[in-house]
């Protein structure tokens, strides 16, 4: 196989919890941890898309996070183009080659800066001269579906639809090598959704982007990813080719996801009962064990081994032999 | 006999700016124990529409109907009678529903208090708190005993969203009207908590009205489905029929949207452009794929299609 262009390799982050009382600090009390990514491993080809499915606090922001340089893991390694992520981001000439689109473009933009400042900002402190900047901008609004007559406007004056343009504008006009999207979707109504769906193909046909796709809807990831990985407290499940894991998933968590999503026509089951347990009081074997129906005993004492099923990975003691 | 019969129904918000009608004239019925979608976008009126019947509107707004009959009882003249009591609103975010400085315990009692004062039965203390466990216990909380214990900020999304409806069901409500009660939920904890709606609206025989942006999720608890675009009702129709056979473009639109296939097999259909006021004629023609001169002229007439009420000029030449 050939290098992979985005390697993330047992990447660990963890956060404290709370803050300790001064009281606690004079008697060295330790701190409470939890491993919000816990030895996540992933890789994806240049051009290619990689989603992160899972719950709220499952840790798929986090990592995404860690991709783009936001956080420092505090173990593993993350390689784009087989460079450190902490040296990329580190480096001026290198600014904006790595870029994130946020889910909620009314809150992740300025709402009193114009089009125009918000999209350049990025490229602003490049060695750059204003005619060459003002064109990359416009280019950037082209690509995205605008046109320049929204330059001089304020983006809180904008419809959803167009804010997450001008978000996806600011992102791609610093020529990114890889774009993290973090539920790029789900502030948007359904008709605007297929509209920015349709966007990012498109974008990433034209110029190879590599996309880290981060969203709780599968049906986003369906359309959008060549490979997924379903995300778990904190920890992968499954990972493999998209078709595949959504047709047939393996893991019962994923099998549990995809039936739970509504579908028209079909009647979605309930099929997992609870909810997942607090990362306080993680289960000491698989962390899925408790609510899993074909839980064993062997599940409860320690975590499942990574599995290879074909060409996907899986973390489960129903295929491990 | 219908449970809820709205005629003319009309909102309008007033501002610095001007106002903007966010409801136009929209008339429906109710029957006991059928569960009506109702289904639009943002700046659809769909959660005006909610205020409107449980008469939480603001005061910068102005509600105009020639009728709202609930039960028998003018709802135009006496809404605050029926709040609570006959009609129940669940809301999207149960954490701003519920108080963050009382147990759940009390807010439980709180309802049940609120029904014992109606229906003239004493309350005591012991009895409410056997029913808020019963209750709970009706919601699936699986430790409903630790649950009552608790303050909103303890429980997970799900349970408050439980909590909320287990209120509800304190009240005996006629009729629930549940605006996007699972959108901040997660996948898996939706699918819990609308198969709890589906239960116990069946189980108690209420009726409810359930708004929400997802054509999915309406599909899964709905007989009958309202279709909201800029504030007018476009479609109307069996559930089922509706979406598996949508008739206005702008449902045809909606259901194409929704990602079923993956890149590969090409683009998503979407509905171009974005919902702008002030639109002449039918309010989804600037976005319509089949838009044509006539579309301009006038707001076109909910024509009846085979059972269906259609508001497309492609089904009938007829304007308000």
């Amino acid at each position: 196989m050939n290098e992979q262009f985005l390697v993330v390799k047992d990447v660990v982050k963890s956060f404290t919890v709370g803050k300790r009382s001064l009281l606690e600090r004079i008697l060295r009390k330790k701190v409470q941890t939890f491993n919000a990514v816990d030895h996540v491993s992933l890789s994806a080809n240049k051009g290619e898309t990689v989603a992160i499915v899972g719950e709220s606090g499952s840790g798929k922001t986090t990592l995404g996070r860690l991709i783009v340089g936001l956080e420092k893991p505090d173990a593993g390694d993350i390689l784009v183009d087989g460079k450190r992520v902490e040296y990329i981001a580190q480096r001026p000439e290198n600014r904006g080659r790595l870029q994130m689109v946020f889910q909620d473009p009314s809150s992740s933009l300025d709402p009193y800066m114009s089009v125009e400042e918000c999209v350049s900002e990025p490229i602003a402190k490049s060695a750059l001269k204003k005619e060459e900047i003002k064109q990359k901008v416009v280019e950037a609004l082209r690509l995205t579906g605008l046109d320049s007559s929204v330059l001089k406007r304020r983006t809180r004056e904008l419809s959803g639809g167009q804010k997450q343009r001008v978000a996806i504008a600011r992102a791609i006009v610093s020529d990114p090598q890889l774009i993290v999207l973090d539920e790029p979707t789900s502030a948007l109504d359904v008709s605007i959704q297929a509209q920015i769906l349709n966007l990012l193909v498109e974008l990433q046909k034209l110029k190879r982007f590599t996309y880290v796709l981060i969203t709780h809807d599968v049906k986003v990831a369906r359309y959008l990813a060549d490979s997924i990985a379903v995300m778990y407290l904190g920890k992968l499940v499954e990972h493999g080719p998209v078709k595949e894991v959504l047709s047939q998933p393996l893991h019962p968590y994923t099998q549990a996801l995809i039936e739970a999503a509504p579908k028209i026509g079909a009647h979605s089951q309930v099929s997992v009962e609870g909810e997942p347990p607090s990362f306080l009081r993680l289960p000491k074997g698989c962390r899925y064990e408790p609510r899993c129906k074909f839980a064993m005993e062997v599940c409860k004492t320690q975590y499942p081994p990574e599995t290879f099923v074909k060409n996907r990975r899986v973390w489960c003691y129903l295929y491990s032999a | 006999m219908a449970l809820l019969e709205v005629e003319n129904l009309s909102v309008e918000y007033r501002s610095s700016s001007g106002s903007v009608r966010a409801l136009t004239k929209v008339s429906f019925t109710l029957d006991e124990a059928e569960v009506l979608g109702v289904v639009g976008e943002s700046g659809s009126g769909k959660s005006t529409l909610a205020l409107a019947l449980s008469g939480l509107l603001d005061h910068s707004a102005t509600l105009r109907a020639d009728k709202i009959v609930f039960m028998g009882i003018d709802l135009l003249s006496n809404i605050e009678s029926v709040r609570g009591t006959g009609v129940f609103m669940v809301f999207q975010d149960p954490f701003s529903s519920l108080n963050p400085l009382m147990k759940i315990k009390h807010q439980i009692f709180e309802a049940i208090k609120v029904r014992c004062k109606r229906l003239g039965e004493s309350f005591s203390q012991e009895e409410a708190k056997k029913e808020a466990l019963e209750l709970l216990k009706e919601v699936r909380i699986a430790d409903p005993e630790d649950v009552l214990e608790r303050y909103p900020h303890q429980l997970s999304g799900g349970q408050q969203q439980r909590v909320m409806i287990a209120m509800a069901l304190a009240e005996r409500p006629k009729l629930l009207i549940a605006d996007e009660p699972t959108t901040a939920l997660d996948v898996i904890t939706q699918a819990q908590v609308l198969s709890i709606f589906k239960e116990v609206v069946k189980r108690r025989r209420m009726s409810m009205i359930f708004i929400t942006h997802d054509l999915a999720v309406a599909s899964q608890i709905c007989d009958r489905i309202i279709v909201l675009y800029g504030g007018m009702i476009q479609e109307v129709g069996l559930a089922e029929e509706v979406l598996k056979e949508p008739k206005h473009p702008y449902t045809m639109g909606l259901i194409g949207s929704i990602p079923y296939k993956s890149k590969e097999e090409g683009a998503l259909t979407s509905i171009k452009g974005f919902f702008s006021h002030g639109v002449e004629g039918c309010v989804f023609s600037p976005r319509c794929a089949f838009a044509r001169e006539e579309c301009k002229k006038g707001v076109p007439k909910l024509n009846r299609v085979n059972g269906r009420l259609v508001r497309c000029i492609n089904y009938g030449k007829d304007y308000e």
